[in-house]
């Protein structure tokens, strides 16, 4: 069995929980770099309003809980076509202003942001993990699979979020392990990317 | 993390740190023999830990390992201190965040692990963090929601289990005659020197300040129980111009305010709840301009006397629902969900609000003849001279009351969330709560279950934050029948209080 990077909390359950416990941010001061993570998130037209507010809001918190536990965080944002929004870093401010950017339109060409993910993660040392937050089915659900499949194999683990019209079969399929691929209320879908945090393991943790 | 508190092993066994495996053995041999149970000096508490410390000791091994915590502990300490201490802003706009930065240094030994947390977190955020060679450089993004408000925040760092803080005041403008949103974006403002009172409030009261309270609560619910034993010994917090009492509090009596306040206490007897009850009881103090707050009593002693059984006075120290909420989970005695579960104290608006030093004349009943009408046919029906208390102050004056008397206040007064009674004031459940035995149930439907005020109390807020009252205002609503219809039948009542007559 393949070693996970990251732990399999009941990512669900952490998510619907009320319980705030991200009060405090413990950072331990270790030289080792923890791994790459790149955010892959779903600015499509029907992303528009409350829930991309949400999700900018979780990733940011997000961005914050991992840099605490020693990862670079990069950002790739994807609708008709991905576009690469940040390289991996652990500049959470110049992060901030990039999420703060982020806005809507086109439809969801999930697939080419898992390959433009891959690629860019493959480069990397340590835990690589991509985290996909999406409200709809993608454009072509096969390719998806696809690159999903690919990125996968080179020990990428793929944590998929997804809200409204996402299909949880398919989040599941895409993500690393069923437990990893969840679909939450869109209320939720701030907190889910923000709880993921909650997952990844510290260096050598 | 007591369980695990570390033990020096040497010095149990009374030993050198290089004592060799022989004279380990002897001590160990000498020891238990004196220190067993079925000895006069022995303890099974000092035997075990005899044997706990040979049990490590006599293992190469373990004994390697333990060496290494060993000279650890052995190490100073770690010493933050933050720079700048205070950092103050005037004329903020609402809902615009500016950053702050605050410097870190570590003036003792080395540490692993740095921690950060700020006391309102809704308005006071760590969004980003650099350490340096010798220092750590915090950046903290401050955004307020509204116009006219004054807050003082503390931003919280620890250097392993030592502690230092930064205070931070700020204060919007108030609100401009002609409305434009502000632009969202990030610009970074220069400290200017502290000098604004420290209060969180709106400004359209005169707040009274509440410094040494705020100070107290601070470090008895924020600071001690999040730190570690060690971090408490260090009592000199030397970063900050803040001085914390660690001792503690010295009861002001009652009767030292005024014959006024001593004669009050006479007339209303265990209805009366002083500035000495509420120190005893919430171990807090009371700064000068708070004893000068209480000294007047804005009521005739015609009305005390009129209203001796059926009111309770009470010295209002405007603390806020966190800081209650936390007192309530302080007592064993009194079943209190932490909320942890609940929904419900996230986002509740001013639930971090603090109130201006009052004495308030509380009816202990709900309002007095209560009708069958809906909260705001009985907000209309509201007798002249009295007003709604806010739900802070009823939680406060109930728990007082409670500490003081072992009695409820509003003893048959159950909130039931599912009477679907007005838009604005309907919801599915208040909250997680405790039955009397411990039992997390749901907050709605069951009348019967929740006899208990204090929870009621608590729950009532958390409800009314749940239906996003701007006011909070406490409303007891219960139906006793429902007559076949949960929407027409209801009686909603109202806590309410006299209003103050000079």
């Amino acid at each position: 069995m393949k070693k996970s990077l990251v732990s399999d909390i009941n990512l669900k359950h952490e998510i619907e929980s009320t319980k705030n416990d991200n009060d405090e941010i413990t950072v331990f001061l270790s030289k080792t770099l923890s791994g790459c993570i790149y955010l892959v998130i779903d600015c499509s037209a029907s992303m528009r309003g409350e829930k991309l507010s949400s999700v900018k809001e979780g990733t940011k918190n997000f961005a914050l809980n991992a840099k605490a536990k020693s990862y670079l965080i990069g950002l790739i944002k994807f609708s008709s076509e991905a576009t690469l929004v940040a390289e991996t870093q652990t500049d959470l401010i110049n992060i901030y202003h990039k999420i703060d950017e982020l806005d809507t339109n086109g439809t969801t060409n999930m697939a080419d942001a898992i390959i433009m993910a891959s690629e860019k993660l493959e480069r990397q040392n340590g835990a690589r993990i991509m985290i996909i937050a999406t409200d709809g089915m993608p454009n072509d659900e096969e390719a998806a699979l696809k690159a999903a499949t690919q990125a996968k194999k080179n020990e990428i683990e793929i944590i998929a979020l997804g809200t409204d019209d996402a299909d949880e079969k398919f989040l599941k399929q895409i993500a690393s392990s069923s437990s990893f691929g969840v679909k939450v209320s869109r209320n939720l879908i701030g907190k889910a990317i923000a709880t993921t945090a909650k997952m990844l393991k510290r260096p050598g943790g | 993390m007591k369980e695990n508190q570390w033990k020096d092993y040497y010095q149990i066994l009374g030993i050198k740190s290089d004592a060799s495996q022989e004279e380990i053995k002897k001590a160990f041999r000498r020891l238990a023999l004196e220190y067993h149970p079925d000895m006069i000096n022995g303890t099974k508490e000092k035997f075990q830990e005899i044997n706990e410390a040979y049990e490590t000791l006599k293992n190469p091994g373990k004994k390697e390992l333990y060496d290494i915590e060993w000279r650890k502990e052995r190490l100073p300490k770690p010493k933050p201190i933050i720079k700048p201490s205070v950092v103050s802003y005037k004329d903020l706009e609402p809902r615009k965040p500016i950053i702050a930065t605050f410097i870190v240094e570590n003036l003792g030994g080395p540490f692993e692990s740095v921690s950060f947390k700020t006391s309102h977190k809704d308005y006071v955020k760590v969004i980003n963090w650099e350490p340096n060679e010798k220092a750590i450089e915090i950046k903290v993004e401050i955004k307020l929601d509204d116009w006219d408000l004054t807050m003082e925040a503390y931003v919280i760092v620890r250097l392993d289990g030592e502690t230092t803080y930064a205070t931070i005041k700020a204060e919007t403008k108030s609100e401009p005659t002609s409305d434009s949103e502000p632009e969202y974006h990030y610009h970074t403002q220069t400290s200017t020197p502290p000098s604004s009172q420290p209060t969180y409030s709106s400004s359209k009261i005169n707040w009274t300040p509440i410094f040494w309270i705020f100070a107290a609560i601070f470090l008895l619910f924020v600071i001690i129980p999040k730190s570690n034993n060690d971090s408490y010994k260090n009592k000199n917090i030397e970063t900050t111009q803040i001085e914390i009492p660690t001792t503690p509090v010295t009861l002001i009596a009652d009767e030292s305010f005024s014959p006024e306040v001593t004669r009050a206490k006479e007339i209303m007897g265990k209805n009366f709840i002083g500035p000495e009850t509420v120190m005893k009881h919430f171990n807090i103090l009371l700064d000068e301009e708070g004893v000068e707050a209480f000294k007047k009593i804005p009521f005739s002693e015609k009305t005390l006397l009129a209203h001796k059984d059926d009111c309770i006075l009470v010295a209002d120290f405007g603390i806020s629902l966190a800081s209650l909420e936390k007192i309530f989970t302080d007592k064993k005695d009194i079943l209190f969900d932490t909320t942890e579960d609940s929904n419900y104290n996230i986002t509740f608006k001013d639930y971090e609000a603090v109130r201006k030093h009052q004495w308030h004349l509380i009816y202990k009943s709900p309002l007095p003849n209560p009708t069958y009408k809906n909260y705001n046919e009985q907000i209309n029906y509201l007798p002249k001279g009295l007003y709604i208390l806010k739900v802070a102050s009823i939680a406060y004056a109930a728990l007082l009351y409670h500490l003081k008397t072992q009695e409820y206040l509003f003893f048959d007064e159950i909130p039931n969330s599912n009477d679907k009674i007005e838009k604005d004031i309907s919801g599915s459940d208040i909250g997680t709560i405790k039955d009397k035995n411990g039992n997390k149930k749901n907050a709605h439907g069951t009348i019967s279950y929740y006899r208990h005020v204090l929870n009621s109390m608590v729950s009532i807020a958390f409800g009314a934050k749940y239906n996003d009252y701007n006011d909070y205002y406490t409303d007891i609503y219960y139906a006793p029948e429902f007559d076949g219809d949960p929407f027409k039948t209801r009686t909603i009542y109202l806590a309410v209080a006299l209003k103050p007559e000079k």
